[in-house]
């Protein structure tokens, strides 16, 4: 892989003695040359230190951070090549919106006509035209959002660190953000390491992500591998909707108290096991299937239903035009489920 | 006022009170502003208007001397000690280490100490090491008193400061001390003027200190005020004291008014 970021064996430790925080943990993973790579986790799992170590705000305790071939130890913040979206913007107060645009590249002695043309240009970006000569405190908070976003943008670094950098926005604002930090990434050759705590926006922007769990990388993957192929019962659950299935290993099935489940031919014979199957993967029939249930709650969502079944087990069907059979509340019903939605899970049950 | 909540109104004779208390807090103060344009020399038996005593003040080189000694000294011990202050509250900021609370409470404790201890204290300072008295050691005094003041003021606006901001500057490329100049300081600034108005006003109008410490020829209008009273109180006294309260009332507002500015800009 052609790495622009390679973090490895990186921990951070907050506090000391009894009441020390691991806030990483032994975290390594390589970032490409011009890669959307989304960090997705629960709030306080460490997603923002490492964006601040790679920014340089915070000294790994262990572990090294190279940026093309580069060790970034020893090297103060304002000399990384790097901006960051802060969570919580940090404008400067004292400035107008422009100046805030205006001020990485003051400091870095571009010229003035130059550094006018980007600050216009980074304006239209954000969709903040006319906005200039306000001061961060007369604007909305999802206006300070774009502020902040432009003022990083403005310098095109190398890397971009957006913590967060889309949650203040409406619906509307956020799809055409998205779309244009995805052009953006596509123009200008900026590797992209984006915080997020929504799954969605993981999964529509990222090339790879990470999941990560209380310091440390739970798994790493594009988001079909990570959506798909969840590793841990973790991932499973923490993105998008899952069943979780658990029983015993016999003849490459496994029995479970509803059923027989298809599994991949590699698990060890009589072992526990449990797999996760999408609730979208599974297809609801009268007779038959590989296992069988009762329904106890139906909830119609526009293009879909979900039906919720004894045992903790939910299913989701497309609702396209009465093609579909209806089944009632209390009915008792067969579900297939097809081997190529079967994703056995490390952890033991 | 009386129909509110609070079931402290309704003690009899509160107001009374309140009223009997600006009364005393503030007519004493009229008094003087207004016997101070008395034609009558007799200070306390009104006669007629006149200007007359603010002209004897400024045409007494004795006041002026003193009244430019108190600037001097207000001046310089304003410049030092906000620096000072500024450069405390700058060092102690964003920072946990041992002995921290102590730090605190020496840079305030100086707020509690009676003031005579102070100035008994320095001028024994001063013997001691063989400093003959002047308006030097005067200055040097109402540098140390007056940086507790100005230090409040200036540490409350850092601390209510995010930290985040200076590492934005870090993050565009600023070296520390660049930051310090474009964002760190514009955004202390109102916190600044706080303190140095403070420090000024509190040089302006002290007495006891300076009393014990200034040489001869070092006197500054409080001292030179307390010396006419030992004579009587004439209108003389009432327009010397007019014009410092102007001084003061002056100062207060502008902070104010900067201060205000100072909000707008960065809240
Ligand atoms: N300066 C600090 N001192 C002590 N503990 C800290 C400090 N900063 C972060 N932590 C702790 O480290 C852990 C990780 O924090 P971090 O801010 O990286 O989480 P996060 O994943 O960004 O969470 P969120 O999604 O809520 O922003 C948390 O448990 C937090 O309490
Ligand atoms: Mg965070």
């Amino acid at each position: 892989m052609n790495s622009s970021i390679v973090i490895s064996n990186v921990s951070v430790i907050f506090g000391g003695g009894a009441n020390a925080v691991k806030a990483l943990d032994q975290v390594s993973l390589e970032i490409a040359q011009n890669e959307f790579f989304t960090l997705l986790g629960p709030s306080g799992c460490g997603k923002t230190t490492l964006l601040r170590c790679i920014a340089g705000f915070e000294i790994p305790s262990t572990g090294s951070i190279r940026l093309d071939g580069v060790a970034l130890e020893g090297l103060p913040p304002f000399k990384r090549p790097v901006n960051t979206v802060f969570q919580s913007y940090a404008l400067f107060p004292h400035l107008t919106v422009a100046q805030n645009i205006a001020f990485g590249l003051q400091e870095r002695r571009v010229a003035k006509a130059e550094i006018e043309r980007t600050v216009g240009r980074m304006l239209e970006l954000v969709k903040l035209s006319g906005y200039g000569a306000r001061k961060p405190a007369q604007l909305s908070g999802g206006q300070q959002q774009r502020v902040a976003l432009a003022r990083a943008l403005a310098n095109s670094p190398k890397v971009l660190l957006l913590d967060e950098s889309l949650s203040a926005l409406d619906l509307k604002l956020r799809q055409d953000m998205r779309l244009e930090l995805k052009r953006l990434q596509r123009d200008t050759g900026i590797t992209f390491v984006f915080v997020t705590h929504d799954q969605d926006e993981a999964l529509t922007m990222s090339d790879r992500l990470a999941v990560m769990r209380s310091g440390q990388v739970a798994q790493i993957g594009t988001p079909s591998q990570i959506y798909d192929h969840p590793r841990s019962k973790y991932v499973a659950d923490f993105i998008g909707d899952t069943n979780f299935l658990s029983g015993i290993v016999r003849d490459n099935r496994l029995e479970t108290q509803s059923g027989f489940v298809p599994i991949p031919a590699d698990l060890p014979q009589g072992s526990k096991q449990t797999v996760a199957v999408r609730p979208e993967r599974l297809r609801l029939v009268s007779d038959g299937g590989d296992l069988r249930s009762r329904i106890t709650q139906i909830v119609y969502m526009g293009n879909e239903t979900m039906y919720h079944l004894e045992g903790d087990m939910r299913v989701r069907v497309p609702n396209n035009a009465g093609a579909t059979p209806q089944y009632a509340l209390g009915a008792e019903v067969g579900l297939v489920v097809p081997l190529s939605a079967v994703q056995p899970l490390e952890d033991a049950s | 006022m009386t129909s509110s909540q609070n079931p402290l109104w309704r003690f009899p004779g509160l107001q009374a009170i309140i009223w009997f208390f600006f009364a005393f807090l503030y007519v004493p103060i009229f008094v003087l502003v207004a016997l101070s344009f008395n034609k009558n020399d007799a200070a306390t038996l009104w006669t007629g208007f006149t200007f007359d005593w603010y002209r004897v003040v400024l045409e007494n080189d004795n006041i002026v001397r003193a009244a430019q000694n108190s600037l001097i000294v207000a001046l310089s011990a304003t410049a030092v000690s906000t620096v000072l202050a500024t450069a405390a509250a700058l060092g102690m900021a964003g920072r946990r280490f041992k002995g921290q609370n102590v730090f605190n409470a020496l840079v305030g404790l100086p707020l509690l100490v009676p003031e005579i201890v102070t100035a008994v204290a320095s001028l024994l300072f001063f013997l001691s090491l063989g400093i003959p008295l002047s308006l030097v050691t005067v200055i040097i005094a109402h540098i140390v008193f007056c940086t507790p003041f100005a230090y409040l003021p200036i540490r409350a606006r850092l601390e209510g400061l995010d930290p985040r901001i200076n590492e934005a500057a870090a993050d565009l490329y600023s070296s520390p001390l660049r930051a310090f100049w474009r964002v760190t300081l514009p955004l202390l600034l109102p916190g600044i003027l706080s303190g140095a108005m403070l420090a000024f006003i509190i040089s302006l109008d002290d007495f006891v200190i300076t009393f014990f410490v200034a040489g001869a020829g070092a006197t500054t209008l409080p001292v030179y005020i307390f010396g006419m009273i030992r004579i009587g109180i004439t209108p003389e006294v009432n327009a010397v004291s007019s014009l410092l309260l102007l001084l003061s009332i002056a100062v207060v507002t502008l902070s104010y008014f900067l201060g205000q500015r100072g909000a707008a800009h960065s809240s």
